[in-house]
C-alpha cells in the first residue's frame, strides 16, 4: 500500500456493497447475461425484492435492462455494463485495501 | 448483522469464489442433458462419416449420402434447434443465462498444448502412413485411441468450465476402452469400430436422454411474476 493512501478514509461503493446488490453483481459479473428466473433462483431473492435492486443497479449504470417477448410473455433479461464491470472490479480492489490496513 | 455482510462481501469478492460462482452457474445451465446429447450426435455421425464411406456398397453410398446431407443440415440448423428447445423446456425451468467465452490464460493454454499435440499425432501419422510403415487398417484400429485423447481435451474444458472432477472419467474411459478395441485382436477392425463408436454414442446419448428426464422432473416450470401478470 502506498504510504500516502494510509489514513485516507477508504470509499466503498455504497451501490454495491449491500448484500443483495453484491450478489446480483457477483452473479452477473461471472456470466454474460441473465434473466430474472435465473438471478432468483441463484440469489435466493424474491421478485419484488430482484427487482427494486435491479432497478437501483440500473440507475446507477451498472446494468442494462432488457425486456422482450417470448412466446408472449414478457422477459426480462439483464447484462452488467462495461461501468459496471469497473465498478465491480474497483469494489474489489477497495476492499483488499481494507484487509490490508487490518493486517497492518 | 455488519459480520453477515462482511462474511459475503470476503466469499463473493475473492477471485477463487468467484471461479466457484462462475462454475456453479454453469453447473446449473448444463444439467440438461444437452450437451451430452450434441455430443452422442456429433459421435455417431463422426463415425458414420469418417469410417462408413471406406467400405463401399450401394446401400451404404445412399445411406452415406443421406448422413452427409444429415450432417450439412445439423451443422446448420443445430443451434438454432437446441435453442429453440431450450426456451422451451429448459429457460422456463432454471431462467435464461449466457456463460461468458472461456478466455482465461490457463484455459488458453491448456487448449494450445492439446492442439499442439493433436497436430504432431496427425503429422507423425500421415508421415508412418506415407513411408509404407504401416497400413490403413492398422489406422482405422487405432483411431478409437486417437479419439479417446481426443476426448480428453473435451473433459479438461468440461471440468475446468464446472469443476467438477467426474468428467475427467468420460476421457480416460474413452482412451481406455479405445485401447482395448485396438488390442483385441479376436475381433475385426470393423467390429472393433462399430463397437467402440456406435456403444459410446449410444451410451452418451441415453446418459442425455436420462439427464434431460431428470432434469424436467426435478424443475417445474416456474411461472414468473411477470409472465403471471401478462397472462391476467
Amino acid at each position: 500500500m502506498n504510504s500516502e493512501d494510509v489514513g485516507r478514509p477508504i470509499q466503498l461503493d455504497k451501490t454495491i456493497h449491500e448484500q443483495a446488490r453484491l450478489q446480483i453483481m457477483t452473479q452477473l459479473y461471472v456470466i454474460e447475461e441473465a434473466d430474472f428466473l435465473f438471478l432468483m433462483r441463484k440469489t435466493g431473492l424474491t421478485w419484488g425484492n430482484l427487482s427494486s435492486h435491479m432497478s437501483k443497479l440500473e440507475e446507477a449504470g451498472y446494468i442494462e435492462v432488457r425486456k422482450e417477448f417470448q412466446e408472449k410473455k414478457p422477459h426480462t433479461i439483464l447484462k452488467i455494463t462495461e461501468s459496471g464491470r469497473n465498478a465491480f472490479q474497483e469494489y474489489r480492489k477497495m476492499l483488499d485495501k481494507v484487509f490490508e490496513r487490518l493486517q497492518e | 448483522m455488519y459480520c453477515k455482510v462482511l462474511c459475503t462481501v470476503i466469499t463473493m469478492t475473492n477471485e477463487t469464489s468467484l471461479e466457484t460462482v462462475e462454475q456453479e452457474s454453469v453447473q446449473e445451465l448444463t444439467q440438461d442433458g444437452f450437451i451430452e446429447l450434441n455430443f452422442g450426435v456429433l459421435l455417431l455421425l463422426f463415425f458414420n462419416i469418417i469410417y462408413k464411406p471406406s467400405a463401399p456398397s450401394i446401400f451404404e453410398a445412399w445411406f452415406n449420402l443421406a448422413l452427409v446431407i444429415f450432417c450439412m443440415f445439423y451443422i446448420i440448423f443445430a443451434f438454432s434447434f437446441y435453442r429453440g428447445f431450450k426456451k422451451k423446456y429448459v429457460y422456463p425451468r432454471i431462467g435464461y443465462a449466457k456463460l461468458r467465452e472461456v478466455h482465461s490464460s490457463k484455459a488458453i493454454l491448456g487448449t494450445i498444448v492439446i492442439f499442439i499435440l493433436s497436430v504432431t499425432e496427425e503429422i507423425t501419422l500421415i508421415y508412418i502412413i506415407s513411408i509404407d510403415v504401416v497400413t490403413m487398417d492398422w489406422v482405422y484400429r487405432w483411431i478409437p485411441v486417437f479419439f479417446g485423447l481426443t476426448a480428453c481435451t473435451f473433459s479438461f474444458l468440461l471440468k475446468y468450465r464446472t469443476g467438477q472432477n467426474r468428467y475427467y472419467l468420460l476421457g480416460v474411459l474413452m482412451t481406455i476402452t479405445g485401447l482395448t478395441a485396438a488390442l483385441a485382436d479376436f475381433i475385426s477392425t470393423d467390429m472393433a469400430l462399430t463397437i467402440y463408436f456406435d456403444g459410446w454414442s449410444i451410451a452418451i446419448l441415453v446418459l442425455g436422454v436420462i439427464k434431460f428426464l431428470l432434469f424436467i422432473r426435478k424443475y417445474p416450470i416456474t411461472n414468473t411474476p411477470e409472465a403471471a401478470d401478462c397472462e391476467q
